[in-house]
């Protein structure tokens, strides 16, 4: 597998359409010691979006999304929440966002119904109501002790928790990590419901890509701390296209057209991913003269991201 | 506020019970084993009974050292451990809101050990009768002067305990690490101190020492603790 | 009503084709609600907001119309306008395979051959109205 060119620079990828953003964050970096887990991030989710932050362990999707909520101080860089900085406004954000971790956070020996006494307390816009109606829809017990809460239980106290004080953000991290089909279909059913009630700006990183393909508007894909794609779901899928070439002789490997992100060869078969315009990269596969045939087959986002993560692994191979 | 305080204390519920326990069957323990000695009829008199509950207060203080560490170190360790700070980050709460509930827990917590030894002490003078030589007399310095290392020592540990508490993970690493620095001080103090009596014969050098030593131990003591509670406030990632 | 993520077609376009052939199929008559855009999200686990282009998109075609406090029903007189965009679809995909067998050499007797058999194949939805006149 080779990589030829990269794909279109993050700060390329045209920002969301009316610039109110939600969150949004200027250069971010994080350092641990000698590893930069996040590298320059520059983020814009756009008010009323649904954002699909994807990227592989490591990639500092945590990282980053723990920087946005404050729980950890940038190397460098700034975030900005409804046009607010994080660094100086911190509790008073804190009152406009929800926040699902990927294990429930919430004291372990609390009791259900403690744990929302406790929050109801310490937010000053919650709804008990909602609360009360929340706890009965998402079928919680609410004598149950935290620690003895299931995966999918927990994960449902953690949205109930991140969104009985209406929030105008909910932030989810990795939300359905763990959880068997039926507990996530439930999980994101309550998510969905949630952002029908009232419009919410959703900023979810996942490893279902399934589920964010039908669930973002927009994507970021991450890769080493870097944002290497920020684009509308509608318009990666649109503009991302996976060709099927067959080449006339299996041992020349013809010029990869413009936009290529991957490309693959198997025999005869050559296999190529492109991002930007499919048209003219399909005009240019059928000018090759060692191409017999070109063939466009259908591309989902899980195979999106895979092709621009081994696109870019194959290119750092290339070069020292 | 009186959701956080009530929080802090039922954090710190373990211990706390575990310190109440003790207090409570310690008069029992006391008296079973001067019993077993000495025969129930003999043990059953008044002057064994208030020599009881004296033993009492005094071992229950002298527990309390590794009591009063942990108190110090769950404070801030346990939170971090269990996650629960990263959820209470997460809620419209100050920092300052947070870490002033748990000052104020620590201080009722750390009253707590004298309290409860007070009341055995109350107990024994009941027992005793008010208006005795003792209560008339008042207590002289001979007497209050080891209550005076034990509350130096206290304070020194649960400043320490809370200083490692507020950068550690571990509730165990913090309480234990602060009672080995205790530990190690006071050796360090005794073989310094024997060796001044002795070898140098100064007395004067002794008593000098014995001023240095309580107020390195105060300054360790509030100096963990205030430095502790700076940490706490000043750090972003729970 | 279901999604294919494996697809390329938009969601928004799929929601609107599954829509367009539930009311050529009498699934939904002249008069009759659709599901509204909260229950469509919830049962598909899509965003609300895609749902809502979808319908968009079917309101602007003329096949439903917002009513209020109802919600989105199914207009009169446009079975035959779903079922035109139907026949399109399937214009649409006969195309497609057709190319897709051309490429690979077939001729039209082979193609015709691979039609019957999936039509035999295929089996039959249980509303379907084909055989009606």
């Amino acid at each position: 597998m080779t990589s030829l060119a990269a794909p279109t620079p993050a700060t390329a990828a045209s920002p969301p359409a009316g610039t109110d953003a939600a969150i949004q964050t200027i250069g971010l970096v994080k350092r641990f010691g000698a590893r930069t887990a996040v590298d320059g991030l520059d983020l814009t989710i756009a008010r009323g979006s649904t954002y699909g932050l994807i990227g592989l362990n490591g990639a500092g999707k945590s990282t980053a999304i723990r920087m946005m909520m404050g729980l950890l101080a940038p190397t460098s860089g700034r975030i900005l929440i409804d046009s607010l900085a994080m660094s100086a406004e911190r509790t008073t954000l804190m009152g406009r966002i929800g926040y699902v971790p990927d294990r429930p956070t919430a004291y372990p020996w609390m009791r259900v119904s403690e744990v929302i006494a406790f929050s109801s307390a310490l937010r000053p816009t919650w709804d008990d109501a909602r609360a009360a109606s929340m706890l009965s829809g998402y079928q919680l017990d609410p004598r149950q002790r935290i620690r003895k809460l299931s995966k999918g239980q927990g994960a449902k106290l953690s949205l109930l928790l991140a969104l009985a004080h209406d929030p105008s953000i909910l932030i989810l991290d990795e939300p359905t990590d763990g959880l068997d089909p039926i507990a996530r279909d439930d999980f994101l059913e309550h998510v969905l419901s949630s952002v029908c009630d009232k419009p919410r700006t959703v900023l979810m990183s996942s490893h279902n890509l399934g589920d964010l393909q039908r669930i973002a508007d927009t994507i970021g894909i991450l890769d080493a701390g870097k944002l290497v794609v920020q684009k509308p779901t509608d318009e990666l899928l649109a503009t991302t296209k996976r060709f099927v070439a067959v080449l006339a002789d299996p041992g020349k490997s013809p010029a990869a057209p413009p936009g290529t992100i991957c490309t693959r060869k198997q025999g005869r078969e050559w296999t190529v991913t492109v991002l930007g315009s499919p048209e003219s990269a399909l005009a240019a596969l059928r000018a090759e003269p060692g191409i017999t045939q070109v063939e466009l087959v259908d591309i989902t986002l899980e195979d999106i991201f895979k092709d621009i993560i081994r696109g870019r692994q194959a290119q750092q191979e290339i070069l020292p | 506020m009186m959701t956080l305080l009530i929080k802090d204390w039922r954090l710190q519920s373990p211990a706390t019970l575990c310190l109440g326990l003790i207090y409570v069957l310690l008069p029992f323990i006391v008296f079973t084993s001067h019993a077993a000695e000495e025969g129930m009829q003999r043990a059953l008199t008044s002057d064994t009974l208030i020599g009881v509950f004296f033993i009492s207060a005094g071992a229950g203080m002298g527990i309390s050292l590794l009591i009063v560490p942990a108190f110090g170190g769950i404070s801030f360790a346990r939170e971090r451990r269990d996650r629960s700070a990263e959820f209470l980050a997460s809620l419209a709460v100050s920092r300052a809101r947070v870490v002033g509930s748990k000052v104020i827990v620590a201080a009722v917590l750390f009253v707590l050990p004298w309290l409860l030894s007070g009341v055995l002490l109350l107990i024994a003078w009941a027992i005793q009768g008010f208006g005795t030589e003792w209560m008339q007399s008042g207590p002289r310095y001979d007497d209050i002067e080891p209550f005076k290392w034990l509350l130096l020592i206290q304070m020194m540990l649960f400043g320490i305990a809370w200083l490692f508490s507020s950068i550690v993970r571990s509730e165990t690493i913090a309480t234990a690490g602060a009672i080995f620095t205790v530990v190690l001080l006071c050796l360090g103090y005794a073989l310094y101190r024997n060796r001044l009596e002795r070898v140098v014969g100064s007395f004067s050098a002794a008593e000098m020492a014995d001023f240095v030593a309580t107020i390195g131990t105060l300054i360790l003591g509030i100096g963990g603790f205030i430095s502790g509670t700076i940490i706490a406030l000043k750090r972003i990632s729970p | 009503m279901r999604i294919d993520t494996a697809s390329d077609t938009p969601i928004f376009h799929q929601i609107a084709s599954a829509i367009r052939e539930a009311v050529a199929a009498g699934v939904y008559r002249p008069g009759d609600t659709i599901p509204s855009i909260r229950a469509t999200a919830l049962q598909l686990l899509v965003n609300p907001n895609t749902v809502a282009r979808a319908y968009d998109v079917l309101e602007r075609e003329g096949l439903i119309s917002a009513e209020r406090g109802v919600g989105m029903v199914v207009s009169h007189r446009t079975e035959d306008a779903a079922r035109a965009r139907t026949v399109q679809d399937i214009q649409t995909g006969f195309g497609s395979a057709i190319q897709a067998g051309r490429r690979a050499g077939l001729d039209r007797k082979r193609i015709d051959i691979l039609y019957r058999q999936s039509w035999s194949a295929t089996p039959k939805p249980p509303l379907s109205q084909e055989e009606k006149p």
